[in-house]
């Protein structure tokens, strides 16, 4: 028999659009650090492609706890059953005819694990509260922004072009060309409308 | 063998005016391309998946499909599982642009069986005890650990469950319904918040730490306050009424599939037929 996850994203007349899981159960520690992670994502980087929020809490579960295996195991084994490209509908939707807040930008960086061992998540939002009293993500998102990661000789290894606002991308310590750049101390900058923000990475191999 | 042929070939001459732009169908074409969102699929299922290309195409991402026909053929090897993952090897080390998403279709059974579409790699015990006694679990993870001697993910992936056609094209219409739909309305800040006895303290940590300070509203139906009866009732409603996530922070069990605290079924497959809702959580089964 199927088990309740896959019946409720297949239920024609409702149920579920996507679960994650079956997981093993048994490890109430290592999941809650897993599903701490999801929360972390979706409320306080706003994420919302639903691939984006499992994929990045496993690897900062796993990047982060290997290889303990009682809170590394659960992240391992956990199934997005569901389109990993779905965008959650969380948060009330834009309305036609909102304006958007004007002003420089408010930038916060945070980098996280780190220091890391291969996978580190770059998180660019604003340090003023987005949501609430009705007001959207998008009412808050500047036009583009820049990131940029220097090595400590100061030389620009990797820079990706972003829009908008809030953003989170995971770095794999890689240069422009794709390859893995030496462990060491790297400066990441972000740039949006002349402010800028800029972070320390240490990256252990 | 011919029956499966002629189904087989009727199949693709059904799909091909859908998806045929999209569909992978040579050996070359699979060994050298590029996508941002693959689709690997049970032959079975490819007719179904048309809309859902069509959407993520319509959305700016590269779509790609191949069936798993064509996978076995072009990466031989001992097990299927290991024919699909030096496929997604393949795809990760040359295909231009690499994929971001890897989306899955077909069910998987263990041990092989009618409902093995798609298989899954099983993955041993880790050294913690499983509730259960269960010593072997299912992952996909290991599909995608494709750089590096590590279990990080490098791309992407989901699956759909499917075991027919038609299922199939219920879990597509949901996802088109879902993602093409304008549906404002409460339920986009409404979270189903459960939990058994023994797990309310991480409930409430979510609780406290997430849905509260953004100002959800949050139904919660906790073990503590009721009996079997009562919590299935509560959560069949909360279905009904609408949420944007659902956060089952209890147990889970096989006979009869629920979700359960130490002494009351909280949800269980009989009451999903009960459910009515057009508009769709996430459930993070957090167990």
């Amino acid at each position: 028999m199927e088990c309740l996850d896959e019946q409720l994203v297949e239920y024609a007349s409702g149920g579920a659009i996507a679960v994650t899981g079956p997981n093993p159960c048994g490890t109430p520690t290592g999941n809650h650090y897993l599903y701490r992670e999801m929360m972390q994502k979706i409320y306080v980087e706003h994420e919302l492609v639903l691939g984006r929020i499992v994929y990045d809490a496993k690897c900062r579960i796993i990047n982060q706890y290997f290889p303990v295996d009682s809170l590394y195991g659960p992240a391992v084994l956990i199934n997005l059953l569901g389109d990993p490209a779905l965008r959650i509908k969380y948060g009330p939707p834009v309305m036609v005819g909102e304006t958007k807040a004007t002003g420089a930008p408010d930038i916060s960086l945070a980098v996280y694990p780190n220091p890391c061992r291969k996978i580190t998540t770059i998180c660019i939002g604003h340090r003023t509260p987005v949501r609430r009293s009705g007001a959207s993500l998008q009412d808050f998102q500047t036009e583009s922004m820049e990131l940029q990661i220097f090595n400590i000789q100061g030389r620009l290894i990797r820079y990706f072009s972003l829009c908008p606002m809030p953003y989170a991308l995971c770095w794999e310590g890689t240069d422009q060309g794709g390859s893995p750049v030496p462990s060491g101390v790297y400066f990441v900058r972000a740039t949006a409308d002349g402010i800028s923000e800029t972070k320390t990475i240490l990256l252990i191999r | 063998m011919k029956t499966i042929l002629k189904c087989s070939c009727l199949l693709f001459t059904l799909c091909a005016p859908l998806c045929a732009q999209y569909l992978i169908t040579t050996p070359d074409s699979l060994l050298s391309n590029g996508a941002d969102y693959l689709i690997v699929t049970h032959p079975n299922f490819t007719a179904s998946l048309g809309p859902l290309c069509r959407l993520r195409d319509s959305l700016g991402l590269t779509v790609r499909m191949v069936q798993t026909d064509l996978v076995y053929s072009t990466f031989p090897d001992t097990s299927h599982t290991k024919s699909i993952r030096l496929c997604l090897q393949r795809v990760y080390n040359y295909w231009n642009p690499r994929p971001t998403y890897i989306l899955l279709v077909g069910d998987a059974q263990r041990g092989g069986g009618a409902n093995d579409f798609l298989p899954v790699p099983v993955f041993p015990k880790f050294n913690y005890d499983y509730a259960g006694g269960i010593t072997q679990h299912g992952a996909d993870n290991w599909y995608v650990t494709l750089a590096g001697n590590d279990s990080i993910p490098d791309l992407i992936i989901g699956r759909l469950p499917v075991n027919s056609a038609a299922m199939c094209q219920n879990v597509v219409n949901k996802i088109l319904s879902y993602e093409t739909t304008d549906s404002a309305g409460p339920w986009r800040t409404t979270i189903l918040l459960n939990s058994s006895t023994d797990r309310q303290v991480y409930a409430d940590e979510y609780l406290n730490n997430y849905f509260r300070p953004a100002g959800d509203s949050v139904v919660k139906i906790y073990e503590s306050q009721g009996n079997s009866p009562s919590l299935r009732t509560r959560h069949i409603q909360a279905f009904n009424n609408g949420a944007v996530i659902a956060m089952p922070a209890c147990h889970g069990s096989s006979s009869p599939p629920s979700w359960v605290g130490a002494s009351y079924t909280l949800f269980n497959n009989s009451d999903i037929s009960s459910l009515t809702n057009q508009v769709y959580p996430i459930a993070f089964g957090r167990g």
